[in-house]
């Protein structure tokens, strides 16, 4: 009953001749190929995982806003450059395939290309924890370049989602996911926030009857 | 159900000469439906089951996640838990993208596609499992914050909206007499450990949420959850008993997905050396495959199985006219009556082949392909072990008036901060070392003497 209202069926009206064609020549087993998904790949370019075009548009927009601020532009003209530690990105989506390093990698290495008169100098957190490890462990006596201390600011940042589901006149469900990239600079000797900025990018994907 | 499994069955078996000999004209091949060496997983060999169904990660037929999804089990077996996340990771891929418009899809909403001809996704249940193993795993390396994507992405695909009749009573004339209904998730180990990755990642409002949740599902278990949440308690050991639910064509031509339990395990006790864990059953996985509302999938096979009787049904009345028309002209002389038994001998090979065409062109059947080495219930235990030693990990089970089930794992290491140990009951899987020695060479199919055909 209550497929007869959702559901159409293709086929249902060909010609005799047709189907005799398909009795004659079809196959009910054949191999049918299916669009390849990557999984290696950063996300996929389908769906609503993150693709790696997705990192890219982020992080034009991130540069963007940066440029564009009035209290970081300040800061450039007092002091050049601005050190800033890559600090903690949290990923608080229920997006399971997400390379969080190399979000960061395609972040930063943006930043700087759009960085021509190097204003910023980024000082990576992973650096900074395998200084302090080595310097632990008493592999290193002093500290490196300014690792440890150097950081004026603090660079940090979040992704967070929703995720919108409804089911569609021909059986199907429309997924939207929308994630929002959220990137903060932080004085490092106040806490003080200095600039913040916040890019959605919305994704969605169609889940077909058959698999509902 | 068992009835209709077999009257499937023997239609199935009449029908087999003829499908087999259109598959011979038409030069047609099948992809693997990476089945026939389950049974190695079951025996406690599951480098056997990987020979035979390693080809799974290469390939893109529409079988591919089946295979690897059983890959993915065999690796857990094997406690080879870096390969295990390779395989969750492609499996996770593969189940959370949608490509639609697939022409395999489309083929399998149209008359003369079958359901299994779609690529497999799993039901709910199944694609929950991935995510879940997927969670289980980074959890174990200290990666909550991958985990906790893992598990509130298993949760999401235990949730659905779905279109269900009315009550007849409320029913009216002319109106669709159809209502929404949302279904909420409902996996407690999955709030909870999703809980325990807030707790871990520094976040105590949403690990209480999580917390929260599990416990409304689980009023029962909710002293074994605040254990697990306790710091002290830095030793979690996840437990999957039992066998998958089994996947059965009901309702008029199988049309409708069904399920029977599987076998199941019960545990009975859980030592970390003397002491004695907290533990409880979480989950039963058939109990969560028959209540997600429903597949839409099921309408449009009915569908499909109505019109194959109206086809055959059609057919038939043909075949009855045309003998009519064959006996009316035998009756008649002249050219008139051959041209009478002509028509009727036409009409009559016409109505009996779109009888035959009805019955085997179309197949309404649901699918029932299943991530066969899954799990049929999941337990969680909660203890504490001093970090840094090794320890003897104990698992008293049984399988209900079966065999014992009972495992004893030796130098079982205890890491800093929360330790998750993953154990799977099986009969005759009695435990060991808990870090293996040597690596588990994984044969080639094709040495496999003796062994069963494999999938390849």
């Amino acid at each position: 009953m209550r497929a007869a209202r959702i559901f159409s069926v293709p086929g249902a009206g060909l010609s005799a001749t047709t189907w005799l064609g398909l009795l004659l020549v079809g196959c009910s087993g054949e191999v049918r190929s299916t669009s390849l998904i990557d999984p290696d790949a950063f996300g996929s370019d389908q769906g609503t995982l993150v693709a790696i075009s997705d990192v890219r548009t982020v992080a034009q927009e991130m540069i963007r806003s940066m440029s564009s601020s009035d209290t970081i532009s300040r800061l450039r003209a007092e002091r050049k450059p601005l050190r800033i530690l890559v600090g903690d990105l949290k990923q608080r989506t229920s997006i399971t395939i997400f390379d969080k390093r190399l979000f960061v990698n395609r972040l930063i290495s943006s930043l700087i290309e759009a960085d021509k008169d190097g204003a910023y100098e980024f000082i990576r957190r992973d650096s900074v924890l395998e200084e302090r490890r080595r310097q632990e462990t008493g592999e290193v006596r002093t500290s490196g370049p300014g690792a440890l201390t150097g950081a004026d600011y603090v660079l940090s940042g979040e992704l967070r989602e929703l995720l919108h589901r409804e089911v569609l006149e021909g059986g199907g469900e429309l997924e939207k996911r929308t994630v929002q990239y959220t990137l903060a600079l932080d004085a490092v000797a106040d806490g003080r926030r200095l600039w913040l900025h916040a890019h959605e990018v919305v994704k969605q994907q169609i889940t077909g009857a058959v698999y509902r | 159900m068992k009835r209709l499994v077999a009257n499937h069955s023997r239609s199935s078996g009449s029908r087999r000469p003829f499908l087999l000999l259109l598959a011979l004209l038409a030069g047609c091949s099948s992809p693997p439906p990476y089945e026939s060496a389950d049974v190695y997983y079951y025996q406690g060999r599951p480098e056997l089951l990987e020979a035979a169904y390693r080809g799974a990660l290469e390939s893109t037929d529409q079988n591919s996640l089946l295979g690897i999804d059983k890959l993915l089990s065999a690796a857990l077996l094997r406690q080879d838990w870096d390969e295990a996340e390779i395989r969750a990771i492609r499996a996770s891929t593969l189940v959370n993208v949608f490509v639609a418009g697939d022409p395999a899809e489309k083929d399998a909403l149209g008359l003369f596609g079958q359901e299994k001809d779609k690529p497999f996704k799993g039901e709910p249940h199944e694609r929950v499992m991935v995510d879940f193993y997927l969670g289980i795993l980074r959890f174990r390396i200290g990666d909550y914050e991958g985990a906790l994507a893992a598990f509130r992405s298993a949760m999401y695909k235990d949730r659905g909206s779905f279109l269900l009749p009315v009550d007849e009573e409320d029913a009216e004339r002319g109106d669709d007499n159809v209502e929404r209904y949302l279904y909420r998730d409902d996996y407690a180990l999955l709030k909870f450990l999703a809980a325990k990755c807030y707790q871990l990642l520094g976040e105590p409002d949403e690990a209480r949420k999580q917390l929260e949740e599990a416990r409304k599902i689980h009023p029962a278990l909710g002293r074994l959850f605040e254990a697990g949440m306790d710091s002290r308690n830095n030793v979690l050991v996840v437990i999957e008993g039992g066998r998958a639910p089994i996947k059965l064509k009901t309702g008029p031509r199988g049309a409708i997905l069904g399920y029977r339990a599987g076998p199941r395990s019960d545990v009975q006790g859980v030592y970390l050396g003397d002491q004695g864990l907290l533990f409880g059953q979480c989950e039963d996985l058939h109990y969560q495959a028959t209540t997600v509302g429903g597949r839409a999938v099921d309408e449009l096979n009915q569908v499909k199985a109505r019109r194959q009787e109206l086809l055959q049904a059609a057919g038939y009345m043909t075949t009855l006219a045309g003998y009519g028309l064959l006996i009316g002209g035998a009756a008649t002389r002249g050219e008139a009556g051959r041209n009478l038994q002509t028509a009727g001998f036409i009409a009559f090979l016409v109505g009996l082949g779109v009888m035959i065409f009805a019955e085997h062109a179309i197949d309404p059947s649901a699918d029932t392909r299943s991530w066969s080495t899954l799990p049929g219930q999941l337990f969680l235990a909660v203890g504490r072990a001093p970090p840094g030693t090794k320890v003897l990990l104990r698992v008293v089970a049984q399988a209900p008036g079966g065999p014992d089930e009972t495992q004893e794992w030796t130098g079982v290491p205890i890491g800093e901060g929360v330790t998750l140990l993953p154990i799977r009951l099986l009969p005759g899987r009695t435990g060991g070392p808990w870090e293996k020695d040597a690596e588990v060479r994984i044969p080639d199919a094709d040495l496999m003497n003796g062994e069963e055909s494999p999938d390849s």
